[in-house]
């Protein structure tokens, strides 16, 4: 049931020769979303704070907060150890979906990357708490380690240039004799 | 049941009590050391960026745990919040065996002559409650280097004109330089500061049985892996423990300090592991728990000669606490500074320590340790 999507997007991928990079966001989201498994946020929300994180870290020569996972990060952790901000969020993507109905009268996952980005600022203005939560949340998911859920096949690593497994002891490797 | 008496208990096996538990024990004295976070050892180094004592993202891997270890925070206005270790505000400093010296930076740095003396070198200080200490350098330099040779420290702190006359150099040499140290080193000499590497609790040889650091990017926050960071966990405490005089028990936290009809210190009541309310009565009781959880140990010790608590008299108790203050300068460059290589801090100049005009005192300068792939993109 899973396998298959995948398989037809990538498909497609090699056929349009289109970004790369916009492709695999497409690409991770089908992923994420398909398979239906979110632990605490709702279809609708997941897809709400996948487009806040985009924005947040978005995707240029190198991938942004979408391929790399951050709302799986986010919705694991929610589970977990931000338990507590389990509050805050639900209210915070009803605080953002209502400046995105009175500001454009649509819903934010359907405005355009502009759109959205107006509407942040706003929810940065008025709503700081959750603005500055989600915020680091998302740089803990796109920077962390992917055993958390986020930072998907190690992308930001690999934009760091981040060697992984990471190096045990590098002056064993670099210099001839250690101390 | 009673415990056995002991002639000596300590509260907290961290920098201070592992230190009193090895000079009681191998002195002869039986002590029990009393800890309230678990024994962690080199295995329990999990390279994991979001869950460590450093960036606390997701908790602190070394304690204390949130269930157990709540405080209480009085804000400005006087209300009152319970916060637990993984909230702001709490000042979390580890809880295990080895305290902060389990995962720290390990930096070994000794007080400056001006130090002890800050009342007498700037004066009262509007506002403040500034004091000299009741020691002075020369009291403590002997320590210093028994410390220094007994544990284990590396660097060279020959360059820095500034620092208190030693009588006897670092056991160990520095690390070799990193990249961030070859280009601060000729910058600041540049300047006409006095850069020197920094004295570290760090094996840079093999020293007292244990490796030399291989200089891994998991290093503050961390267990060392190799087990070539110096604390208190792999030093003083096993040496007490090896004197068949000492008794380690974790998971153990003290309740109060208990008195006799006379107002003096009896031994100490503590809650166990499995939570079971004990008293362990002693000769001497030693308060070793770090600044915030001994002071609310000695609020929490009072009878009718002590109504404000143990050594109250004055209501000082508690007070004019202060983490250390972490201020940091980040520079962009049109080149590599990052070399991927630990412990990071290694140079700094104490050129800004004392005589900054319109200033009561002043702090070292040093290059930060090794950053995380979580920190570096923040």
């Amino acid at each position: 049931m899973r396998a298959k999507p995948v398989k037809l997007r990538r498909r497609t991928f090699l056929g349009a020769g289109i970004s790369a990079v916009a492709t695999g966001s497409l690409i991770s989201c089908a992923r994420a979303t398909a398979a239906g498994e979110w632990r605490f946020f709702t279809a609708a929300e997941a897809r709400t704070v996948d487009a806040i994180c985009e924005q947040l870290i978005p995707a240029d020569r190198d991938p942004g907060a979408k391929q790399a996972g951050v709302v799986n990060y986010i919705d694991i952790q929610l589970t977990k150890a931000f338990r507590k901000h389990r509050a805050a969020y639900r209210k915070g993507l009803v605080d953002v979906d209502a400046t995105s109905r009175a500001k454009f009268s649509k819903r934010f996952t359907d405005l355009s990357g502009e759109q959205q980005g107006e509407v942040l600022k706003a929810v940065e203005e008025n709503s700081k708490g959750f603005f500055e939560l989600i915020l680091t949340h998302t740089r803990q998911g796109f920077y962390g380690d992917p055993r958390h859920g986020g930072n998907r096949k190690m992308v930001s690593w690999k934009m760091l240039g981040l060697p992984y497994p990471p190096v045990r002891g590098r002056q064993h490797y670099d210099e001839p004799k250690a101390g | 049941m009673a415990l056995k008496h002991v002639n000596a208990v300590i509260v907290g096996a961290g920098a201070g009590g592992g230190v009193v538990a090895k000079e009681l024990s191998t002195a002869g004295l039986s002590v029990v050391l009393l800890e309230r976070g678990k024994w962690y050892s080199a295995a329990d180094c999990r390279k994991d960026d979001l869950y460590n004592q450093r960036t606390q993202a997701l908790g602190a891997k070394f304690g204390p745990d949130d269930e157990r270890h709540p405080r209480v925070l009085v804000e400005d206005k006087g209300r009152e919040t319970v916060v637990v270790p993984s909230d702001g505000g709490y000042s979390n400093n580890a809880a295990c065996v080895g305290g902060g010296t389990f995962s720290y930076g390990a930096q070994a740095w000794r007080y400056m002559e001006k130090d002890f003396r800050m009342r007498s070198t700037y004066g009262a200080v509007e506002g403040s409650t500034l004091e000299d200490w009741p020691i002075g350098y020369d009291d403590l330099e002997p320590f210093y280097e028994k410390a220094e040779w007994e544990m284990g420290v590396s660097g060279d702190d020959t360059n820095n004109v500034f620092k208190a006359p030693r009588r006897k150099s670092l056991p160990m040499p520095p690390l070799p330089q990193s990249r961030e140290h070859q280009m601060l080193q000729p910058a600041a000499l540049r300047l006409g500061l006095h850069p020197f590497d920094i004295p570290m609790l760090r094996n840079t040889v093999p020293y007292n049985g244990r490796r030399s650091c291989m200089r891994c990017r998991w290093c503050v926050g961390f267990a060392c892996e190799v087990d070539a960071r110096t604390g208190t966990h792999n030093t003083v405490i096993p040496a007490a423990l090896a004197s068949g005089n000492c008794e380690l028990r974790t998971e153990c936290m003290a309740k109060e300090i208990l008195l006799d009809a006379r107002g003096r210190a009896k031994g100490i009541a503590y809650f166990d592991a499995r939570n079971r309310l004990q008293e362990q009565t002693s000769d001497l009781v030693v308060v070793c728990g770090g600044a915030v959880e001994s002071a609310r140990l000695l609020l929490n010790s009072r009878n009718g000669f002590h109504p404000g608590g143990l050594g109250n008299r004055y209501g000082w108790v508690g007070r004019n606490l202060h983490a250390h203050t972490y201020p940091a300068a980040v520079g962009l460059f049109d080149y590599d500074t990052y070399d991927d290589l630990g412990p990071g801090a290694s140079i700094a100049i104490c050129d800004y320590n004392h005589g900054n005009p319109g200033l009561a005192g002043g702090g070292m300068l040093a290059n930060e340790f090794i950053r995380l792939p979580y920190q570096l993109g923040t």
